[in-house]
């Protein structure tokens, strides 16, 4: 029981103290446009899950194949196309579950799938070199840490861009200002 | 005269209008984290000019007729090979890669920038090819300028210089955390956007006046 409980805790500090949003902003752009729509979070959080996840362990074999120093020139490009690879697949389950669904997704989950959010998740992996399990937990890290972040901004979105804010700092730059204030209290719980 | 009036509204939506960093909020997380300085700015506004520019250029020529979802794979893979003679640029001299080095991920992620993966297909490539090219330089003139700005700013409130010359006696380190580059992006993207709509505000009571003159002849 103190085993899974230890992992639970670890898995909360992960997604709370390591969020990849509030540590490293990476993703801040498709967060806020994330929150703008609350509607489509949940499924939009899942889309960004799933893409970490999967392309990490296909990035995880395509790098065993960049062995020379040239080769690694191409990282990015090899990314590109794990994550290409996951889109096309996700966007042929979604039409085989139902085309109503499939054209309702096929309109954000590009956003899900190239972000810097999940192409950061492969970049740190590749930087890392962690195994194929530490890769996937981190991609799932990842995925969950955004779905948090967006909640936690998206609760506050409606009023951030009120009219009571003042228009110069209505909407984007409240936004920016909410999440530097979120971002320097994990800094300062980080510090403990 | 079409071609000047044509110019001058690209110029003002890329730099000014729709600025993508202070107005649009587009493309944040290279400079709340990583532009702390003149230096790393300049780094990151170079390899981002160069990426998306040729990128949107290259990709304009990409079939329309090919479906949407191959078309994005499309447009981050040549992001991505257009990357590459950018980064054996930067890392050739020492000086230089140790400056580059300082960018970190931050460099190779702005291959998935929003000016590549949304604005292509909702803005440019609407657009006739001239022109497109000409709004996507404006486009890109405007975030660089805007990051360098906020480069500078941010280099200058953390260690009191400018280009390494003491200026401030004192210095506010915390702007160099990411935290601290969250707060002053907010700060000065609301302080673009009091300008913008003080002189939105200034040319409308000029028009008006003009015209009530106009109809008081």
């Amino acid at each position: 029981m103190s085993a899974f409980l230890e992992i639970l805790l670890s898995a909360f500090a992960a997604v709370t103290l390591e969020n990849v949003i509030f540590t490293s902003a990476i993703g801040t752009s498709t967060l806020i446009e994330c929150a703008k729509s609350p509607k489509q979070l949940a499924s939009f959080g899942f889309f960004i899950t799933e893409f970490s996840v999967l392309s990490s362990a296909l990035a995880y074999y395509a790098e065993k194949l960049l062995t020379t120093p040239v080769s690694r020139l191409f990282l990015a490009g090899v990314y590109v196309l794990c994550l290409g690879l996951v889109y096309i697949v996700t966007l042929l389950v979604t039409w085989f579950l139902g085309r109503k669904y499939f054209r309702y997704l096929r309109r954000y989950v590009h956003l899900s799938a190239f972000n810097c959010a999940v192409l950061g998740c492969l970049f740190n992996n590749g930087i890392a070199g962690g195994s194929l399990g530490e890769r996937v937990i981190y991609g799932a890290e990842i995925g969950i840490g955004f779905i948090l972040a967006a909640y936690i901004l998206a609760i506050n979105y409606p009023k951030l861009s009120s009219d009571k804010v003042p228009a110069s700092f209505r909407g984007f730059p409240a936004s920016v200002l909410y999440i530097g204030i979120i971002s320097m209290l994990i800094y300062s719980l980080n510090l403990r | 005269m079409n071609e000047r009036l044509f110019t001058r509204d690209a110029e003002r939506e890329g730099i000014l209008t729709r600025n993508p960093l202070f107005a649009s909020g587009v493309i944040i997380a290279p400079a709340a984290a990583a532009c702390k300085d003149f230096f790393s700015a300049v780094i990151l506004a170079s390899v981002f000019s160069v990426v998306t520019f040729l990128t949107v250029l290259i990709c304009s020529f990409v079939s329309r007729k090919i479906v949407y979802t191959v078309r994005i794979i499309i447009y981050t893979l040549v992001a991505s090979l257009v990357y590459v003679p950018v980064h054996l640029f930067f890392t050739s001299g020492d000086a230089l890669s140790q400056m580059y080095a300082s960018v970190g991920i931050y460099a190779p992620l702005l291959v998935t920038n929003s000016m590549i993966t949304l604005r292509t297909e909702s803005k440019f490539y609407r657009l006739a090819r001239p022109y497109m090219t000409r709004l996507a330089g404006f486009y890109i003139l405007g975030y660089d300028l805007s990051l360098i700005t906020f480069g500078m700013l941010r280099g200058f409130l953390t260690t009191g210089t400018v280009l390494g010359v003491k200026v401030l006696p004192y210095a506010i380190p915390a702007f160099s955390n990411l935290y601290g580059g969250f707060i002053l992006l907010a700060t000065v993207s609301a302080a673009f956007r009091w300008y913008l709509q003080i002189n939105a505000e200034h040319n409308r009571r000029r028009l008006e006046k003009a015209s009530d003159e106009k109809s008081g002849k």
